[in-house]
């Protein structure tokens, strides 16, 4: 049985780690390739780099980044923000990336969602969503999450899928940096329409709503600031979890 | 410079090659990229990763054919990681159904509607059978499609809902990896140091 996976998220920008991260084996704190080695040591079962400086000049620095991050981590890694064209993604996988995520850019040309598939298989092609609710439902947000789209999270889930995402990174918009627990409503309408794994993200506070969102579907969740400031451990987490009956990896 | 842990792996130019190559050194090896045909043939032993659609690896992967049965014939250790494992098999029915390499019986098929595919994340691998890679704990899958694999070859598989995956198969000399040992933390890296500590082909 797949356990749920516990990921840590980090903020890059001009290839250095824009929060920063409290290990104190840590000899650079602001190292991208030493945080992912702590988080790879204490067990994390994945790690999302986010780019978010997305700038032309930055790109390069962050492929020697991911370079370096492959030649190091023995656990997978997505990298996100910025991705344009099925040329970037394919750069990024050539660089060491296992899965890229797509948002903004497949908003306004789903097709590239399929290019990434075709390229580099649905497993490593991953759509990331921002959503905010809105009426009854959830409207997804572009730019990381400063305009509506006047698109319904649910159609869109649904379609990207159909186009080849074999991973879903959905962020609710509402419950990031709150930490009172992820949106559990919202993943439960999103795990209910699509057949891909759906990685929970934007608001955990404490070890529970990491079980919460696996109880509503999630087969992953992602953090950073607990992670980040050491409010919570890996470990304390999956303890948490298997207490409530989850499958986890853990002792690894 | 130990010649203990030398091993070729076969560029396809496809998906994740340089993490092969880096875990492979992780591992201790000494990994040698190769597109020619002469060299893989005469290896110490033998990786082909890959990470793509089926059609795309056995365009690929075709002209190596020879020189891995050539390898294979000296019983040099050939590993097929992923994509690499599943073009072993007869055939695959990715983009329609095209033909495998054919060294190993059985054939590369879809995962079920009845359970989440991709099949992602990590679980336990159990045995099924003697391994010289010993297969054992923590694996890293990513894939949406398996080998249909004979009881006969299957050497560790991994339960995906009632779905009973391949996880490790092999015969003589010649192995296939499903997840990827390359992302699969201790328990992978253990894994490949065994294939590069299987004696060399012989000369």
């Amino acid at each position: 049985m797949l356990t749920r996976r516990i990921i840590p998220c980090l903020d890059v920008k001009d290839g250095r780690v824009v929060k920063g991260v409290k290990f104190e084996e840590l000899r650079d704190a602001g190292d991208p390739v030493e945080q992912a080695r702590a988080y790879g040591a204490a067990g994390a079962d994945e790690l999302c780099f986010l780019d978010i400086s997305a700038s032309l000049e930055s790109r390069g620095t962050l492929l020697a980044l991911v370079e370096r991050v492959a030649r190091e981590l023995a656990i997978p890694f997505a990298v996100g923000g910025g991705v344009r064209s099925a040329g970037d993604a394919e750069t990024l996988l050539r660089a060491g990336a296992d899965k890229v995520s797509l948002n903004t850019a497949a908003l306004a040309d789903p097709a590239l969602i399929t290019a990434v598939a075709r390229l580099a298989g649905s497993q490593s092609a991953m759509i990331a969503i921002d959503a905010k609710a809105r009426g009854p439902g959830w409207e997804v947000r572009s730019h990381g999450g400063t305009r509506g789209t006047g698109r319904d999270l649910i159609d869109w889930a649904r379609e990207a899928v159909d186009r080849g995402a074999g991973e879903i990174l959905l962020t609710s918009m509402d419950h990031d940096g709150v930490k009172r627990g992820f949106a559990l409503e919202m993943l439960r309408a999103v795990t209910a329409a699509v057949p891909v794994p759906v990685i929970a993200s934007g608001g955990a506070g404490e070890a529970g709503h990491f079980a919460d969102a696996f109880e509503a579907g999630a087969a992953a969740a992602l953090a950073a600031s607990v992670f980040h400031f050491g409010t919570l451990g890996i470990s304390s987490v999956k303890e948490a979890c298997a207490a409530r009956g989850f499958p986890m990896r853990w002792p690894v | 410079m130990s010649a203990a842990n030398r091993a070729v792996v076969v560029d396809l130019g496809l998906g994740n090659l340089g993490s092969v190559l880096q875990a492979l050194v992780r591992a201790g090896g000494e990994p040698r990229l190769s597109t020619d045909p002469e060299e893989i043939a005469r290896a110490p032993r033998v990786v082909l990763p890959g990470v793509a659609a089926f059609g795309l690896g056995m365009e690929r992967a075709a002209k190596f054919k020879p020189a891995l049965q050539a390898a294979l014939s000296r019983h040099a250790p050939v590993v097929g990681i992923c994509l690499g494992m599943q073009i072993l098999f007869e055939e695959g029915e990715e983009d329609g159904v095209r033909p495998g390499l054919g060294l190993l019986p059985g054939r590369v098929t879809r995962l079920p509607q009845s359970v989440q595919v991709p099949h992602i994340g990590w679980q336990k691998l159990q045995a099924s059978g003697n391994s010289a890679l010993k297969p054992l704990g923590w694996a890293y899958f990513a894939h949406s499609f398996r080998c249909e694999a004979p009881d006969a070859v299957t050497q560790a598989f991994a339960e995906h809902g009632e779905v009973r995956i391949a996880a490790v198969v092999g015969r003589g000399t010649l192995f296939g990896v499903q997840y990827h040992p390359e992302k699969s933390a201790h328990d992978g890296e253990a894994l490949l140091r065994r294939f590069l500590a299987l004696p060399e082909g012989a000369a």
